[in-house]
């Protein structure tokens, strides 16, 4: 853990709130991400961010000092993230990939076409099951190795091996069936 | 060669770790299979599809620290008001105090009330065998009823029990002064219950093979 971090946390475990805002502030553009890359919803995200934050203030007495802030932190937000999965699966909701907001990317030069192609992006992510989705999420677009990838979700490494096969064997199965769909 | 040795060097050729020798053999070897030509085509599409996610430039909302803190800071308030009250207002206690007192309340009235169910069973019973015509409750007149009564007594009512608590017992139950009965009754249940199931026993002629009946009843 960062001096910063230890620092900000021994003043946050003194109840000090200034300094859990600049915790807040460090870190809440990457918890951000990783949340919304999980879920491709603005909204969602911003709960989950703000559930996990509510979290670590309300146990961080008990944090100890010896582990990295960011591990708990990440963990937080993943398992928040992918328990919002489970539910969306459980209640056969479709996800409306159609109803992106907009206002959740960084406006460019071509947003409308950005927005048709990340649309058809997600759309394949959306054939994943929730395991498959969040391995994959944090191996191949978070850069997270195995091991890194175990730590935060408690998946054993044969689980995230296998989950990370499938997903990809997936993938690759929708992207050749869409080329194949369009040539046609 | 396999196509299985081909495939992992597709893998190893994406990751740039393929000898050149070996580049030339797989270039070669695309040339003919289809299948690993495939396989190739849709890892790339997988590199392309991962490429795109990674690269989406995602907008933090405004203002999401403050949001954040305020709902900390007005949760905290929130403990915080209600700790500041008194014990007796605090309604999570309120109730839990109001749960125990009746309780409480409930289990020391219902052993009364259990008693009390008795009591008034016997005594109906009790009432009933006098409006038969059954031979009144025990009388004591003569001293020689009394000598036959009091080793039964004195056993069911202990030994501490005096010869005229004894002789106020049975009165009280000869007469139907069945308040007095009832509070000798609360002090010692199970010890009264012998009492009256010895003067019924006696005086009404139930012998002791009828006796589990009766009980039964009670």
């Amino acid at each position: 853990m960062t001096a910063t971090d230890l620092q900000l946390i021994k003043q946050c475990q003194n109840g000090d709130q200034a300094a859990f805002k600049t915790l807040v502030e460090k870190h809440q553009a990457y918890a951000y991400t990783l949340a919304f890359r999980l879920l491709w919803q603005r909204q969602d995200a911003e709960d989950i961010v703000q559930e996990a934050f509510v979290r670590v203030w309300r146990h961080i007495g008990k944090f100890d000092l010896q582990k990295k802030f960011t591990t708990w932190l990440y963990q937080i937000v993943i398992r928040l993230c992918y328990d919002s999965l489970k539910a969306r699966k459980r209640k056969n909701r479709i996800f409306q990939v159609k109803k992106l907001d907009p206002d959740a990317f960084v406006p460019s030069e071509n947003n409308d076409q950005n927005k048709e192609k990340l649309e058809d992006l997600i759309t394949v992510l959306e054939t994943l099951s929730p395991k498959q989705k969040l391995v994959f999420t944090l191996r191949d677009l978070h850069d997270f190795s195995i091991d890194q990838v175990a730590s935060l979700t408690d998946l054993s490494t044969g689980s995230i091996k296998s989950n990370l096969y499938h997903a990809r064997k997936t993938i690759r199965n929708q992207l050749t069936s869409d080329e194949v769909g369009n040539d046609v | 060669m396999m196509c299985n040795t081909y495939k992992k060097w597709i893998h190893l050729y994406r990751k740039g770790e393929l000898e050149a020798q070996e580049k030339f053999r797989l270039g070669k070897h695309l040339q003919s299979c289809a299948e690993c030509r495939q396989l190739l085509q849709e890892i790339n599409k997988l590199d392309e599809f991962r490429t795109e996610l990674k690269t989406i430039h995602i907008q933090l909302p405004d203002n999401l620290s403050s949001r954040i803190t305020r709902t900390i800071y007005r949760s905290r308030e929130g403990t915080r008001a209600a700790s500041a009250l008194p014990w007796y207002v605090r309604p999570k206690l309120q109730f839990s105090m109001v749960m125990l007192s009746v309780l409480l309340l409930s289990a020391f009235f219902a052993e009364r009330l259990q008693l009390y169910y008795q009591l008034s069973a016997l005594e109906n019973k009790l009432s009933k065998q006098v409006d038969t015509g059954a031979k009144h409750p025990y009388n004591i007149t003569t001293e020689n009823d009394y000598k036959k009564w009091l080793p039964l007594l004195r056993k069911s009512l202990g030994p501490e029990r005096t010869d005229e608590t004894l002789i106020t017992i049975e009165n009280k139950i000869q007469q139907g002064q069945w308040d007095d009965v009832k509070k000798y009754w609360l002090k010692n249940p199970s010890r009264m219950v012998d009492v009256v199931v010895s003067v019924l026993k006696r005086e009404n002629g139930i012998y002791s093979t009828q006796l589990p009946e009766l009980l039964k009843q009670f």
